[in-house]
This record gives C-alpha cells, structure tokens and sequence, in this order.
C-alpha cells in the first residue's frame, strides 16, 4: 500500500496544477488515504468528541494534501508525512475548543442527538426525524400563517400576478402548489399544460421579492 | 480496469451549521429537510472542487439569508456553469434530477450520505438527462466528471472578448496603466517614432495622455496601436486612436483596416491603410462609455477593449 501511496503523490508532483492526471492522482490518493486503518492520528482526550475532531482534523488534512503535494519528500513515506498533518490538526482543533472554553463539543447531527438521549441506537432508515427536529411548533405555525396569508390573497395581491394571457396560472396558485403542497414542476406544467421553463421561471422571478413582506407579516 | 474513482467528505460542525441555518429559512418543514441536505451535499462537492483545484461558488459564498430552495443546491463553476448537487441516501436506488434545471445546467453530481450525517460520498457524475427519475447503475465515476471539467476549462477561447481585460483609460490618467502599454518614449526610440500628422499634445500637458501598445499581426508585421486623451472642458474625452508602422517599416501594411467599435461590437468609424505611414481616427466620448478599437489584416484581427 505505501508503494501505491508514493506512486500516487509523485505522479500527482509531477503535473501541473489543474491539470486532469493531476487531479486524478489526488483522487486516487486520497481514496486511499481513507481506507480504514490508513490515517491513525492521535488518542483525542475523552471529555471530547471523538467523531467531531476527527472529522475537522481529517477535513483539513485532505485539503492540505492536495494543496500542498509538492512539499511532500520523496524520500519520505507518505503515510508518515500525512500522519504527522493529521495529527498536528487534532492538535490544533483541541486547542481552539478549549480556548474558547469548551470542554465538549456538542454533537450536531440532529439524528445523533437521539441517538445519543436513547440507550438504545435507534437506526433511522428515512430523514423524518430531521424534519420534526428542524420544525418547531414556532415554524409550523408560521408555515401556516403564510399559507393562509396566500390563500386569503388581500387585494389579489397574489393572483394577479400571472403568466401573460393565463391567469389560472397565478402566483397564488403556483406558491401553494410548488411549496405547501409540495408539487414538483413538471407535474404542475403538465396540470397547466405550460412548458415547465415558463413557470418555474416566472415563480422564480415573481415570488422573491414578496420575502421581505413575508418577514413583516410574521412579525406581527 | 480501475475500480471507480469516488471521494468521502467529512461533514463537520460548520456543515451543519450552515445546513441549518439554510433550512430554517424555507417556509414548509418538508422543504427544510430537503434544504438541509441539499446544503449539505453542496458543501461536499465544494470542498471536493477545492481539493481539485476547480474554483467555485455557491449560496453561502454570497449573502444566505434568504436562498430559494433551488439555490441550496446549485454550485457555480467559475466561468463554466452550474452544477446540480443532489443528495441521496443509502437505500435509495434513484436520484431525482427536476425537469426544471434540465436546460440550465452542466451536470450533476451525486452525494450520498450516511444515516447519522458524519459522511458524504460523493457516488458519480451524470452529464445529462431527459428523465426526472435516475437509476443509480447510469452514473459515471468521478474520473469522468473530472475528464470533463477539465476539457471546459482548457476550451476556454483565449481572445474572447469576456476574457480579456477592459483598458480603463481613467486611470491613464493617474499613470496606473495595464501590462502591455507604456509611454511612446518607453516603447519606441524618439528617432524611430513621431507623431508627425497628429496636433496631439504631448504628456507634458495636464489635459493629456498618451499611452501605446505592441499588437502582433500573427504572420504579418508588428503595429503600435497608440490612443491619445484629451480632457475637452465639459466632462468629455476626446480620444485619438493611431496606428504606426515599427522599424524597419515605413509604412503600414496594405489594407491594414482600424475601426472604433461601440459597446455592442458594431463598427461606428473605419479606417483604412493605403501606402500610408500611419492611419488616424478621433472621435469623443463621456467617462463610463465603452468602445472597442479592432486592428484587422486580411484574415487575422486584434480587438482591444476600453472604458473611458
């Protein structure tokens, strides 16, 4: 594997940068590189998380590799010199966490999270958790107010927005359809008998600046 | 046959953090999920552009208060186009490519993500399609997505107009000028050079400035393309555009044609050399104003661009 590894980064100092093998060698490199048992780096202290440091550590050790392949020794081993990277990031990520007075990090991933409250590890197979996690009841709320806002339409302020010579096809119509009711463009031109660049243009173009209003009106 | 060329992201807390606040502002919870992830997976192929050395920029490069649903997951290519980032998960066995950016993008690249989210694989590249629904033994590898953006970069047209820099002769006046022009005395020997049917006052004026290039004619001879500015006493410039002939000629080329192109590219003045020692044109401008002066041979043409 170490013969693959040197192979990979002299081939990768040999091409200019931005060129296709370049680009190719640093791929295959860092596929490698990640294999398990590949990049070992060091015991991080318990009270932090294991999988963030690593993460961060390895995020920037990757970067830095391709970035910086030409100041890789040949003589060297790659391994080596990608460990003594890996390690001085960890190094530098728990630095920057304590100094900013954290002894532990607190895990993002919102899935993980109920992982972490359960003793048992509850496997999620689809991503409905995140959306009840990233919903509150502040925001489905909200949600609603605006749908009800379009739907009352005051003035017509909505549905007299509308695609040149169609008025069926309104901004009222195509908000609800595309974004509450979650109808994909192209099942909404065909409903419409529209071609869909025609739409999804004019809702694209139409429906934004109506976001600041939106922001006022939830205000009160 | 090398096994097929994929690249692991590692997500970190700046990911999610960016994800969130990205899926907090969309109006409907499904949506947020979506956003979320499409803002994740952008985030994977960004840094695995930057790992190739491939400039990009995406929604949180510019200001992500409030991004549409459709920006979360477009990342652009510096002066190529737009990449579709679409994510999927371990169990799907297809990807979603909305008919919408059918038309108005380069491709698409394929994230996956582990169930607890500390993952990004980056599966495959798909070019084009005329279907929504994708099965995902019809993606092709990095390699090919890589092959491909390489040859976009390198068929960049090197004269197109975009690509070269716009001379601001605004700041002739201030002595800041572009690589390439230089003062008549720095480019050409006194001797050689003269600008003998020309009233144009020289840099010793205040209300002047006199500034000249080299334009290589491909197979032809070398020209010296000079423009000259004079401050009129209302805000407008009049400018003075010169060809001459270098040493050892003493005249220009037969048929050597100069023309002050407007800021559409449309021909407004021409001129035309016959057994002449230098060709002249002057017209006036406002500041702001852009033109372009083409010097064209036979089959060969040098475009310069300026704004006054």
């Amino acid at each position: 594997m170490d013969r693959r590894l040197k192979q990979l980064a002299i081939e990768a100092q040999q091409y200019l940068p931005k060129s296709l093998k370049r680009r190719l060698a640093l791929n295959q490199l860092c596929a490698e590189l990640l294999k398990p048992g590949c990049l070992t780096g060091s015991t991080v202290p318990s009270e932090f998380d294991r999988q963030e440091i690593y993460n961060e550590a390895l995020s920037l050790t990757l970067m830095e590799i391709c970035k910086k392949i030409n100041n890789y020794n040949p003589e060297k081993e790659v391994r080596q010199w990608c460990n003594f990277i890996f390690k001085k990031r960890q190094q530098d990520i728990i630095d920057k966490y304590r100094k900013q007075g954290m002894t532990s990090i607190p895990r993002v991933s919102a899935l993980a999270k109920s992982d972490r409250e359960n003793a048992t590890f509850s496997r999620v197979n689809n991503l409905d958790d995140l959306e009840n996690i990233l919903s509150s009841a502040e925001t489905r709320s909200a949600s609603m107010e605006l749908r009800q806002l379009i739907e009352e339409d005051p003035d017509c302020m909505f549905s007299r927005e509308h695609i040149r010579d169609r008025p069926d096809a309104n901004l009222k119509f195509l908000a609800i359809s595309h974004i509450w009711d979650d109808r994909i463009w192209s099942d909404i031109a065909e409903e419409l008998k529209l071609p869909v660049p025609t739409i999804h243009g004019f809702f694209q173009k139409k429906f934004p600046p109506f976001y600041p209003y939106f922001r006022e009106y939830l205000k009160h | 046959m090398t096994e097929s060329l994929a690249f692991t992201v590692p997500l970190t807390i700046e990911a999610h953090q960016i994800a969130r606040q990205l899926s907090s502002a969309q109006f409907v919870p499904k949506r947020a999920k979506r956003a979320y992830l499409n803002s994740l997976a952008v985030y994977a192929t960004r840094f695995y552009l930057q790992c190739m050395e491939i400039e990009s920029d995406c929604f949180f490069d510019r200001d992500p208060s409030m991004p549409t649903i459709e920006a979360c997951s477009v990342l652009e290519i510096s002066d190529i186009g737009k990449l579709e980032c679409c994510p999927i998960l371990e169990s799907d066995r297809t990807v979603r490519l909305p008919e919408e950016t059918w038309g108005d993008r380069i491709g698409y690249i394929i994230v996956q993500f582990n169930e607890s989210l500390t993952h990004a694989n980056l599966l495959g590249f798909i070019q084009k399609t005329t279907l929504e629904s994708v099965p995902l033994d019809r993606l092709e590898s990095l390699e090919t997505f890589l092959t491909y953006i390489t040859e976009l970069e390198e068929s960049q047209p090197a004269n197109s107009i975009q690509e070269q820099k716009t001379v601001k002769l605004s700041q002739w006046w201030y002595d800041t000028v572009e690589t390439g022009w230089g003062t008549l005395d720095a480019l050409f020997p006194r001797t050689q050079f003269a600008w003998r049917n020309s009233p144009v006052p020289t840099d010793h004026s205040k209300h002047s400035v006199t500034r000249a290039k080299i334009l290589n004619l491909a197979r032809h001879d070398r020209v010296a393309l000079a423009l000259a500015l004079l401050q009129l006493n209302n805000s407008e410039i009049e400018i003075w555009v010169e060809i001459y002939p270098l040493q050892p000629n003493i005249y220009l080329p037969e048929n050597l044609k100069l023309s002050v192109l407007d800021e559409m590219g449309v021909q407004v003045i021409q001129a035309e050399a016959r057994t002449t020692e230098n060709i002249q044109i002057k017209f006036v401008a406002d500041p702001g104003e852009l033109f372009g002066v083409r010097v064209s041979l036979e089959e060969v043409s040098v475009t310069e661009s300026f704004v006054v």
